[in-house]
C-alpha cells in the first residue's frame, strides 16, 4: 500500500475492514457512506495538494531518514523552517476544504513521539525510539493515515487513572504477553478516525505513581480484532446525505468527523509499542503533542476564518450593504482577528528550537497562546459573520422550497438581494456562513487541541511570572 | 537555429497567494512558446531560474539560496507583463 493519489487513498481505505457505527447502525462501507465522504475528501485533499507543482513546496519535504520525498503530513520537522511551513500549509489546505482536514493529529503525535522516544532511551536504555523509526519509515513509505490518539474518556475528572471506579476509563495495558500488550479502554472525540488506517494511542496526561498500567502508546491499525468506532453526532450532519443547498458545504466536513475509538481488549505487538509503564515521560509527551498541536491552529482555522470572511463579504454583497461603513469596519475587524491567530502560529514557528533528537519543536508558550485566541476569536469571527450576514442565516427557507413547483416562486422573489445575482446563490453563502459559524464548528476550535484551562495552566507554567515581578521591582527601584 | 533555453520553474507553497499564480505562469509560457524549454528545479543542467511566488514574502528566495547559472526571475506579484518576464529569462547571463 502506497498512497499518492485520491483514488489510493479511497481505495486502501475500502480494503481495511473497519468496525464503524453510525446513529446506531454498522456502516458496511465507510467509502461511501454519505456521512463519511465529505470527511475522505477533506483528507484527500492533502494527497492531491501534494501533487500539484504550485504546492508541493508546502504539502511535501525532504525526509530526514531515507532522503525521499515525503508528505509533509508524515515529516519530522528538522528546522525553523519546516514548522513555518507547517503553518503555511495549514492555511492552504483550509482554503481549499473549508473544514478539518484531519492529518495534522497524527503528525503532532510523530513529531513529539520522535522527541521522546530519543529521550526516553537516552535516560533508560530502551529501544523505543529505534522501534520507532521502523515504524516510522514505513508511515514516511506508505503514506498511510494515522490519528493521533490521545483523549481518553476520564471519568471522574478528580481521580486518577488508577482510582476511577471502573478502571477502562483511562485507556490501559490489561495484560503483558511475550509478544506483545493487549489494550483496553477508549479514545474520545478522534478526529478523522472513521478515514484513517491506524491510531497511535497516547497517555491523556501526566501519570502518576500506580498508573503505570496507562503509560501506553503503541500504533494500532484500526481494522484490528477488538476495534469499534462510534461515530459522533454533528450539527445539521443529515444534510450531508442530501447534499444540496443546505448542507453549506457539501463536498467537505464540518469538522474533522470524530469518533469514539473503543479498544476491546486489542492485542498489539511489541514492535509497535513505543512506551509502556515509563510514567515519568508521560507529562512530556503530552505537552510536546499539546504544543505541537496548539501550533497548528492559528494555520488551519486563520485558513477557515478566511473562507468565513469571503462568504460574510459575499453576503453583504448579494443583499447590498458591502459598501456600508459599519459593515466594512466589521470585515476588518474578523481579518485582524484572522491574521492575529495566523500570527501566533508564525511566531511560536519561528521560535522553534532543536530538540536533543534533532527535531524541532515550536515555542510552546506562544503555541498556547496562540490555541487560547483561537478558543475566543473564532467564535468572535463567527459573531460578525452572523451580524453581517443577517437574521435570514437562521431562517432561510430550506433547499427543497426553493426547487418546489407551488412554492418555489416565492422563495425566488422575496429571498432575492440586489439585481444580478441569483437567489440560488445569495443562499449558497448564506449556508455556507451557517455551516462554519454554528454548533459543533465553534466547539471544536473551543476545545480542539486542549480546552482553554489547560492553555491557562501552561500560561502559569511558563509564564515566568517571578522574572516578571524582579523587572518591575528593577523599574520601581525596589530594593527588598 | 537557437537552441531552445532550460528554464526551471518553482513555484512557492502558496499559503495565501495574493494572486492566481498559475495562470500567471500559464500567461509567461504561452508567450514564451518554443524558446522555454520548462523543467523543474530537480532536474540539472536548467539555465535560468523562474521563481513564482504568491507574496512579497516570497519563501523560496529565502530556502533556495543561488543556482548554478543564468538568471533568476522572481516573481512576487502579477503586476509584470509576462512578456518582460520572458525577455528577461531569454537574456544572456551577464557577466
Amino acid at each position: 500500500m502506497k498512497i499518492k493519489t485520491k483514488e489510493d487513498y479511497v481505495k486502501s481505505l475500502k480494503k481495511q475492514n473497519v468496525l464503524i457505527y453510525y446513529n446506531g447502525k454498522k456502516i458496511e462501507d465507510r467509502t461511501t457512506f454519505p456521512a463519511f465522504v465529505p470527511h475522505i475528501n477533506s483528507a484527500a485533499k492533502t494527497y492531491e495538494l501534494a501533487l500539484m507543482p504550485e504546492h508541493e513546496d508546502l504539502l511535501t519535504a525532504k525526509s530526514n531518514l531515507t532522503g525521499k520525498k515525503i508528505s509533509r503530513f508524515t515529516h519530522i520537522h528538522q528546522s525553523v523552517d519546516d514548522l513555518i511551513k507547517k503553518v503555511q500549509m495549514l492555511r492552504l489546505v483550509a482554503h481549499e476544504t473549508a473544514s478539518c482536514f484531519q492529518r495534522c493529529v497524527g503528525f503532532d503525535a510523530i513529531n513529539a513521539l520522535y522527541m521522546t522516544t530519543y529521550e526516553m532511551d537516552e535516560k533508560k536504555g530502551t529501544k523505543y525510539f529505534s522501534r520507532f523509526l521502523e515504524y516510522l519509515k514505513k508511515l514516511q513509505e506508505e503514506n498511510f493515515m494515522l490519528v493521533g490518539g490521545m483523549t481518553d474518556p476520564k471519568g471522574d475528572r478528580s481521580k486518577r487513572p488508577s482510582q476511577q471506579s471502573d478502571p477502562d476509563l483511562f485507556t490501559r495495558v490489561v495484560e503483558k504477553r511475550a509478544d506483545g500488550v493487549i489494550i483496553r479502554g477508549a479514545k474520545a472525540h478522534q478526529t478523522g478516525a472513521v478515514n484513517s488506517h491506524e491510531i497511535m494511542i497516547m497517555p491523556t496526561q501526566a501519570m502518576a505513581e500506580g498508573d503505570e498500567a496507562y503509560a501506553i502508546v503503541a500504533a494500532i491499525p484500526l481494522d484490528a480484532k477488538g476495534v469499534t468506532l462510534i461515530f459522533g453526532r454533528q450539527t445539521n450532519e443529515e444534510r450531508k446525505f442530501e447534499c444540496g443547498i443546505d448542507a453549506g458545504n457539501c463536498e467537505f466536513g464540518m469538522v474533522g468527523g470524530e469518533a469514539l475509538v473503543v479498544f476491546e481488549d486489542v492485542f498489539v505487538p511489541w514492535e509497535r509499542v513505543f512506551m509502556c509503564g515509563e510514567i515519568d515521560f508521560t507529562g512530556i509527551l503530552v505537552e510536546r503533542f499539546a504544543t505541537l498541536h496548539r501550533q497548528n491552529y492559528g494555520g488551519c482555522k486563520g485558513g477557515v476564518s478566511d473562507i468565513i470572511i469571503g462568504a460574510s463579504a459575499l453576503a453583504a454583497q448579494y443583499q447590498g450593504t458591502l459598501n456600508a461603513s459599519h459593515i466594512k469596519d466589521k470585515l476588518v475587524e474578523m481579518l485582524h482577528l484572522a491574521e492575529t491567530v495566523y500570527s501566533g502560529s508564525v511566531a511560536c514557528s519561528a521560535l522553534g528550537s532543536r530538540t536533543k533528537s534533532g527535531a524541532y519543536y515550536p515555542d510552546p508558550l506562544l503555541a498556547n497562546c496562540t490555541k487560547h485566541n483561537i478558543t475566543r476569536n473564532i467564535y468572535e469571527i463567527s459573531r460578525l459573520a452572523h451580524d453581517i450576514g443577517g437574521g435570514i442565516i437562521a431562517t432561510l427557507p430550506f433547499d427543497k422550497d426553493l426547487r418546489s413547483p407551488e412554492i418555489g416562486k416565492y422563495v425566488e422573489k422575496y429571498m432575492k438581494g440586489v439585481e444580478g445575482v441569483s437567489t440560488e446563490t445569495r443562499m449558497k453563502i448564506l449556508r455556507l456562513l451557517e455551516n462554519m459559524t454554528g454548533g459543533t464548528a465553534l466547539v471544536e476550535s473551543m476545545h480542539g487541541a486542549g480546552s482553554p484551562q489547560s492553555q491557562r495552566i501552561m500560561y502559569q507554567r511558563l509564564g515566568k511570572l517571578n522574572e516578571k515581578m524582579k523587572m518591575a521591582k528593577k523599574i520601581a527601584r525596589i530594593k527588598e | 537555429m537557437r537552441q531552445r533555453k532550460r528554464v526551471a520553474l518553482k513555484y512557492c507553497g502558496g499559503c495565501n497567494p495574493g494572486y492566481d499564480r498559475v495562470a500567471f505562469f500559464r500567461r509567461i509560457r504561452e508567450i514564451a512558446g518554443d524558446s522555454i524549454e520548462w523543467v523543474t528545479v530537480e532536474e540539472p543542467g536548467f539555465e535560468a531560474l523562474l521563481l513564482i511566488q504568491g507574496c512579497q514574502t516570497a519563501c523560496p528566495e529565502r530556502t533556495l539560496g543561488c543556482v548554478e547559472s543564468g538568471p533568476i526571475v522572481s516573481i512576487r506579484d502579477d503586476e509584470e507583463d509576462p512578456g518582460d518576464v520572458v525577455k528577461r529569462l531569454l537574456r544572456e547571463r551577464e557577466k
